[in-house]
């Protein structure tokens, strides 16, 4: 039992009470503090050459055709992540460049003058190194 | 009796009451300390552009809309001019220059041309001739000039052109410059200055935000960046992809994170960045000057410092010098921030490095000993 001023705090209030604590103390952990943990992609940014991007959520699985500078690249959303499936240029690097699962990361196809990004509304970072 | 039955109802609005006060106290409290102080609260604006061979990401803060737009549109523009001029195979200045050297006399030059070469001769001759922009011809045989091309598809060079391209021997200090003229003594000797001259772009690119009051910036050519001033008055946090990803997505993508303070450049150079599968081996962009092959037991280095064409010549020469000579070159090279993976995985770091860099892996880094050469 617990006695603040007039008020006296029974078993079920101090359990209730120490909860709410508790979820007030791991909500501001996670959301502002835990810096190491990566922030969660929303939705893909698809653009073409230095127009403005196009914005595809994450959470609906769908394979987008884009036309690009030399003929069409194919994207796939899938289970929150995106990566390019094919485009017309020979050497197919966007490709090989995989899945794309951190928020912040980029795939170009310099030929097609075609680039995905994972955005995000809390990234941790404000750039990836070494990420083409 | 009858109080005591209501004196549970008024306990309990009490009782929320206090309970209520007390988590809006702790949450605003928590809330209050995990602000910074936010004096300048600018706005972010960001462009895209392909130039360099790469995708180009130039984000800018400024409470004055109209002169970041206006910034950005000149850096823009200036880096496909630079691009043009620096190209080695195209008919900007280098390209003139790389036709002009093979008949070893000497020709006038422009003087973004020459301040690359004086710059890349320094660089190349601390790096023990492992950073060396005068193999352009190997570079071409490996077809990584070509990335961009539509119709490129990859051929295993000939091992004959090869080993006498290695024979003949192009060093930068083949080249000599006076005042406006340059010429080579090595008629095998073709400029290419890669990455490089991406980073002396982003110096440039700096410079010149600086010039428009831009104070508040980062510039990223395809994982390779440099900042100026603060997010807001937060260090910028960069994030370091790790190359084992590459291989195997089930491994994390982010293996380190760093944050950089103002005029901080951080330069990757990465076996998993462009490369080739042939016949089931792996092909990378960094040749070794020595061999004429990709440089093999290194799988990415990264290195911190002010100055972009430093940090750029040095992951490029580091690459190639491995996880047994990095220190030396580091040291001739004055670098002091240095994170090289080796083929084995294994993570070697500067002490300065050390203790900066915030690893997210299980690995055990093998941090140098301050004031040695050998890790």
């Amino acid at each position: 039992m617990l006695t603040i001023g007039k008020v006296i705090f029974k078993g079920t209030d101090i359990i209730i009470l120490f909860a709410a604590c508790a979820l007030t103390v791991w909500l501001y952990s996670t959301f502002w503090f835990n810096s190491t943990q990566q922030g969660e992609a929303e939705a893909l940014l698809v653009q073409f050459a230095d127009n403005p991007p196009t914005e595809y959520s994450l959470s609906e699985e769908r394979v987008i055709t884009v036309e690009g500078k030399i003929g069409s690249s194919v994207i796939e959303i899938k289970q929150g992540k995106a990566r390019f499936i094919h485009s017309s240029c020979r050497n197919q690097f966007c490709v090989f460049h995989g899945w794309l699962t951190v928020l912040g990361d980029t795939a170009a196809c310099l030929p097609n003058r075609i680039s995905i990004r994972l955005k995000g509304a809390f990234s941790d970072y404000d750039a990836l190194a070494g990420s083409q | 009796m009858s109080s005591k039955k209501k004196l549970p109802g008024k306990q309990l609005v009490s009782a929320l009451k206090i309970s209520i006060t007390v988590i809006l106290s702790i949450f605003f409290v928590l809330l209050i300390t995990a602000c910074q102080p936010d004096k300048d609260n600018n706005e972010l604006y960001q462009q895209q552009l392909f130039s360099f061979g790469t995708l180009i990401d130039i984000s800018v803060l400024s409470n004055e809309p109209e002169q970041a737009k206006q910034a950005i549109n000149i850096i823009s523009t200036k880096f496909d001019q630079l691009h043009s001029q620096w190209h080695p195979w195209q008919n900007g200045a280098l390209g003139q220059a790389n036709k002009n050297f093979s008949n070893t006399h000497f020709f006038s030059s422009t003087s973004s041309i020459i301040k690359l070469i004086q710059d890349s001769k320094q660089l190349s001759e601390q790096s023990n001739g492992l950073f060396n922009p005068a193999i352009g011809q190997l570079i071409k045989l490996w077809q990584f000039d070509q990335l961009e091309d539509e119709q490129y598809q990859f051929n295993l060079p000939d091992a004959e052109k090869i080993q006498t391209l290695i024979q003949q021997n192009p060093q930068m200090q083949d080249i000599v410059i006076d005042k406006s003229q340059i010429k080579s003594d090595n008629s095998s000797v073709v400029l290419d200055f890669g990455a490089f001259a991406k980073a002396a772009a982003i110096e440039q690119m700096i410079h010149i935000l600086k010039e428009h009051n831009i104070n508040n910036a980062l510039i990223n050519a395809g994982g390779d960046l440099k900042v100026i001033g603060s997010k807001n008055g937060k260090a910028w946090r960069i994030g370091i992809k790790n190359p084992a990803n590459a291989q195997n997505p089930s491994e994390k993508s982010i293996i380190a994170a760093i944050s950089l303070n103002n005029n901080e450049a951080l330069f990757t150079s990465g076996n998993y960045e462009r490369f080739f599968e042939f016949e089931g081996k792996h092909y990378h962009h960094i040749i070794d000057p020595r061999s004429g092959y990709p440089a093999r037991g290194t799988q990415s280095v990264t290195v911190l410092s002010n100055d972009a064409a430093l940090a750029d010549a040095a992951s490029t020469a580091l690459f190639i010098a491995g996880a047994e000579l990095w220190p030396e070159i580091a040291k001739k090279m004055r670098i002091q921030y240095v994170m090289l993976m080796s083929d084995d995985n294994k993570i070697y770091l500067s002490p300065a490095m050390a203790e900066r860099i915030e690893l997210f892996t299980d690995i055990k880094p093998i941090i140098l000993n301050k004031h040695s050469t050998t890790p």
